[in-house]
């Protein structure tokens, strides 16, 4: 759906938000425990007993109605799948987009935070694009780098001969990539500024007076202090990039040519809406699972350990 | 505290019971009247702008004319999404929640969900199903005595290239006589284009479907009117000599630079406005955009079917049929009222009702009314329909996932990214493993 | 805090605004392509049209049932995104203010629920939902939102409502009020931007939401606004601007919404009062 904004002060850990523990009771263990029952039986009913569902049948070969248990077969199917590894090897270059983000997101909120002339403007209009559907994304970029659209308009103009973007798959997963930095950068920012307006200002009046220069600011100041959020914004964007990819290939390139551009949740969706790969497509959806896991896992600790230094 | 428990517990209950109360149970129904629900992807019902048109859509207009025969039923059409109404099938099947009737495409698409299909064979009398063309495509297996999983509905739709009678005249070429091979159609194309028209031959091909029906035409002729059901069966190889060589005449299309360049990157939406917006004097496509082009181009439409190879065995094969299958679900709890309403649809009047309102497709009933056939095109295709022998295409007759990577790699070998070769081979393994 | 303007910062302001700009043009070239027919469109597709016409949306609401969706839409995402912002508001509470046993369990279960691909929940969601009779009737399609959206709802207003400083509770609860009443009268009160965020943020979810709107309502009667026009924007249909006056109705009300709570935004993420 959506994507996901901070738990800013779980990775921040600041110590701040551990509260003093004396004065519960007993009573207020039952109401903490009772005020959460509402969201955990919704969640549990409706998505825990799914989850096991698709756990269950990972072991399985079925279209639904008829179910042959055959162990680990459909993981051993994924890990010798030539295709797989293929889109693995494709999930892997959309990552090229974070480290982009993340820069351009730092530039735009360090501006923002200095109330560049019309901050207020910009704020909305780079959040713009998260209000937008991915589908609708898609569109437009599919649309701006068809053969005969404003692109190589513009290209032709320049005297460079037009590009046939979707044609290969390298050129259209840069298209892709170019969609996902456009739509990710402003929620980006956005996250960013949240960290940024949280530094005391008198450390950068202090570093004035010490004569440091604007880049011995951000690079000495600003960055250090929003680490935390730093490391949010990727790991969202990790996430993002293994889970949500999904309506920017279905719309802009089906996933080809061949398989040049399907992702792993677009093989996910393909697997488990076809007839005899349900199975299959909850064991790859549970490898994808452990996959994120361990990368979020993994960066959250790396990130939150250096700022603890 | 147990104050506040209380209060926890009220606002949860009632919060709960918000949607529990916007939910009310469907009102019991009195016996003797029944509702039949028909869930459509599409096939019969008619997009005008996208939107659902009622009083053209014959699967409506059919509707009305039934309840106004049988007062008792209701008939509850749901025109799904075409993108997900197979997902929605399947998974209302499993819960059996689904509807009595499916209407949905013929041959793999109807044998991929026979499981949760009634057989139709102790329904219909031998001699009422003997008045219908292309039972083959909907019984289990293709097989003669496989359980008859739906019923064919229409005579289908074929293989043709359309092209705009001015463009031709304007370049001199004589169509009376037009094409009969496929090299000749190049040849073609080849001539238009030294005589200074830009596209030849407007193309979109991102998903491949272009590939799908010009490789039915072209191996078809090569391989006979079983081509597709003896792969299916495992008589013939996929990975064949003959499909490679069709595959390399297939590519030609794309090397011989009659096309637009970006032939291999638009989108199949982009195919009928294309060529009706004039931006090419000829396209591939079929006969569901029969009404379409004839109201865009009137009597300057001008078509022949996609033509063989030189040298076929079966020179002058049609590629294409049965398009449209109407089944019965196996979890209905109304199926002799379904049945009733099905034994209407095929009746020769109905379905000349059906051809009337679409004229994508001739009737399939053998005591048909040729006249309400009024779209030239149709007319022709009518004819050749009649004359020739036909081949039912790879992509009616495989599985879904084999017909998936049949598009792709049609699209990649129209790239120049996939050999012939390679192609033929390629599909034959994923065919293999789809058993 | 306005500063002075050097010519390093004129340079940067130009990248801004030529960012801006890519995300404006798009935007604009839809807006306008919304208001002109097929036929003045398809003579000049980059360009200005020579005449503008609402010929577009006339249709789209003469043939789409629009009114109908919209009252489907309203129900459904209005009383979804209420239910799940008090089950997340009153969870998130507890979770950043109380600890009690098994709250780390409840938290990593939401958490773990946040990165599982959820493609492959929508069958066993579906025969769930078939199996208490809900398939088809707008409460089963809230059901299914309510549930997608209260985890991450639950995660991020945990650590909104961890930002309010502990003292003002303790102080507040030594005066006698209980659970509900500080939830009530300090931590919502002090969580409006957050709210507000959230709030923006699952409602995009929602009315963007497609599959589940198509798979558990087959019935047109039930259709929601979003899934009736993008039915147009699919990728077969090319008429662009029907699709464009599509695009504009189903982005609007939340262009509307982004720009109403646009002031919160940046005070929303940043975790409630406490870090500021």
């Amino acid at each position: 759906m959506t994507q996901s904004v901070a738990p800013l002060s779980d990775l921040k850990r600041s110590g701040r938000g551990v509260s003093k523990k004396g004065s519960l009771t007993r009573q207020n263990n039952r109401i903490g425990l009772l005020a959460t029952l509402p969201a955990f039986l919704v969640v549990a009913c409706l998505l825990f007993l799914p989850i096991c569902y698709a756990v269950g049948i990972s072991f399985y070969k079925t279209d639904g109605v008829t179910f042959k248990f055959i162990w680990l077969k459909n993981y051993l199917s994924i890990f010798t799948s030539p295709i797989v590894h293929q889109v693995f090897v494709t999930n892997l270059k959309f990552l090229i987009a974070i480290p982009f983000v993340i820069l351009l997101a730092t530039l735009c909120s360090v501006l923002l935070y200095e109330k560049i002339f019309g901050w207020k403007f910009f704020r909305v209009v780079f959040f713009l694009p998260t209000v937008l559907s991915t589908s609708v994304i898609g569109l437009m970029f599919r649309s701006a780098f068809s053969f005969e659209g404003p692109v190589n308009a513009g290209l032709a103009k320049l005297h460079h001969a037009p590009i046939n973007f979707f044609s290969s798959g390298n050129t259209a997963i840069f298209v892709v990539l170019l969609a996902l930095i456009w739509s990710g950068f402003g929620y980006a920012s956005i996250i960013l500024l949240a960290g940024l307006m949280a530094i005391d200002p008198d450390i950068f009046s202090a570093a004035e007076v010490d004569g440091a220069g604007w880049w011995q600011k951000v690079r000495f100041i600003t960055v250090p202090s929003i680490r935390g959020q730093l490391a949010f914004v990727a790991i969202i964007n990790i996430l993002y990039t293994f889970t949500s990819l999904f309506g920017f290939i279905f719309v802009m390139t089906a996933g080809g040519p061949l398989y040049s551009t399907t992702t792993l949740d677009y093989l996910i969706f393909q697997k488990a809406f076809s007839s005899n790969d349900m199975g299959q497509g909850s064991a790859l959806a549970i490898l994808v699972f452990g996959i994120i896991s361990a990368l979020t896992l993994t960066q959250s600790r790396y990130l939150t350990g250096k700022a603890r230094d | 505290m147990n104050k506040q428990m209380r209060k926890a517990i009220g606002l949860v209950v009632s919060l709960a019971l918000i949607p529990a109360v916007t939910y009310m149970a469907a009102p019991s129904s009195a016996a003797e009247n029944v509702t039949l629900t028909v869930w459509d992807p599409g096939l019969m019902g008619h997009l005008a702008d996208g939107a659902l048109d009622t009083k053209t859509s014959f699967i409506y207009k059919a509707k009305v004319a039934y309840e106004k025969l049988h007062p008792n039923i209701t008939i509850k059409i749901s025109e799904l999404d075409g993108g997900v109404a197979d997902t929605q099938f399947r998974a209302a099947s499993i819960a059996k929640n689904g509807p009595d009737i499916k209407i949905g495409f013929a041959g793999g698409s109807t044998l991929s969900f026979a499981q949760f299909l009634e057989p139709l064979d102790s329904y219909f009398s031998g001699s009422e199903l003997s008045r219908l063309k292309g039972i083959g495509t909907v019984r289990a297996d293709y097989k003669p005595n496989g359980a008859l999983l739906a019923l064919p509905y229409g005579g289908g739709s074929y293989f043709y290239v359309f092209y705009d009678k001015r463009i031709m005249a304007a370049n001199k070429i004589d169509m009376r006589t037009p094409p009969k091979t496929w090299e000749a159609f190049l040849a073609l194309a080849k001539k238009l284009k030294t005589a200074g028209v830009k596209t030849p031959i407007w193309e979109t091909n991102l998903e491949g479907y272009t590939g799908a029906w010009v490789i039915a035409s072209l191996v078809g002729g090569l391989l006979g009117p079983n081509a597709f059901n003896d792969m299916y069966t495992g008589d013939v190889s996929i990975n064949s000599p003959e499909v490679v060589q069709a595959y390399a005449a297939y590519a030609k299309l794309y090397t011989s630079g009659v096309t637009n360049e970006d032939a291999t990157t638009v989108s199949q939406g982009d195919r009928l406005n294309g060529f009706t917006s004039g931006k090419g004097a000829m396209i591939i496509d079929g006969g569901w955009d029969n009404d379409p082009i004839y109201k865009a181009l009137g009597s300057n439409a001008g078509e022949f079917a996609i033509p063989t190879l030189a040298g076929s065995k079966y020179p002058g094969m049609l590629a294409g049929g049965t398009n449209v299958a109407v089944a019965l679900t196996n979890y209905s709890k109304h199926k002799s009222e379904a049945i009733a309403f099905m034994k209407y649809l095929v009746k020769p009047r109905t379905l000349d009702m059906y051809v009337a309102t679409t004229q994508t497709e001739p009737s399939n009933n053998t005591h048909a009314d040729p006249s309400v056939i009024t779209n030239p095109l149709l007319v022709g295709q009518a004819q050749d329909v009649r004359k020739r022998l036909q081949v039912y295409p790879f992509d009616n007759i495989m599985p879904g996932p084999v017909c998936d990577l049949f598009y792709k790699l049609n699209a990649s070998v129209a790239l120049g990214q996939t050999t012939p070769a390679a192609a033929a081979k390629q599909l034959a393994e994923g065919f293999a493993a789809s058993k | 805090m306005a500063k002075k303007i050097s010519p390093a910062r004129h340079g940067i302001f130009l990248i801004l605004a030529s960012l801006a700009l890519t995300t404006l043009y798009p935007l604009g070239y839809v807006l306008i392509t919304a208001f002109r027919s097929l036929h003045d469109y398809a003579k000049n597709p980059y360009g200005l049209p020579d005449a503008y016409s609402l010929e577009n949306f006339t249709l789209l609401f003469k043939n789409y049932g629009l009114g109908l969706a919209a009252r489907n839409t309203i129900l459904v995402v209005g009383l979804s995104l209420l239910i799940s912002l008090s089950f997340s508001s009153i969870a998130g509470y507890a979770l950043a203010k109380y600890d009690f046993p098994g709250s780390k369990a409840i938290n990593i279960s939401f958490v773990a629920v946040m990165l599982l691909p959820s493609q492959i929940l929508i069958i066993p969601i579906y025969l769930l939902l078939s199996k208490i009779q809900l398939v088809g009737h707008l409460p089963g399609l809230m059901f299914v939102y309510i549930a997608t959206n209260i985890p991450f709802g639950v995660f991020f207003l945990k650590a909104t409502f961890k930002g309010i400083p502990d003292p003002i509770i303790e102080a507040a609860r030594i005066d006698g009020a209980g659970f509900f009443k500080t939830f009530f009268l300090i931590a919502l009160p002090n969580s409006i931007a957050g709210l507000t965020t959230i709030a923006l943020l699952q409602f995009l979810g929602m009315w963007n939401e497609l599959l589940y709107a198509y798979l558990l309502l087959p019935d047109q009667t039930q259709r929601l606004l979003t899934p009736a026009l993008a039915s147009i924007g699919g990728r077969f249909v090319s008429n662009q601007p029907l699709v464009a006056a599509a695009l504009c109705i189903t982005a609007g009300p939340t262009l509307v919404l982004l720009a109403m709570s646009s002031r919160f935004l940046v005070r929303g993420v940043t975790g409630g009062i406490g870090s500021s």
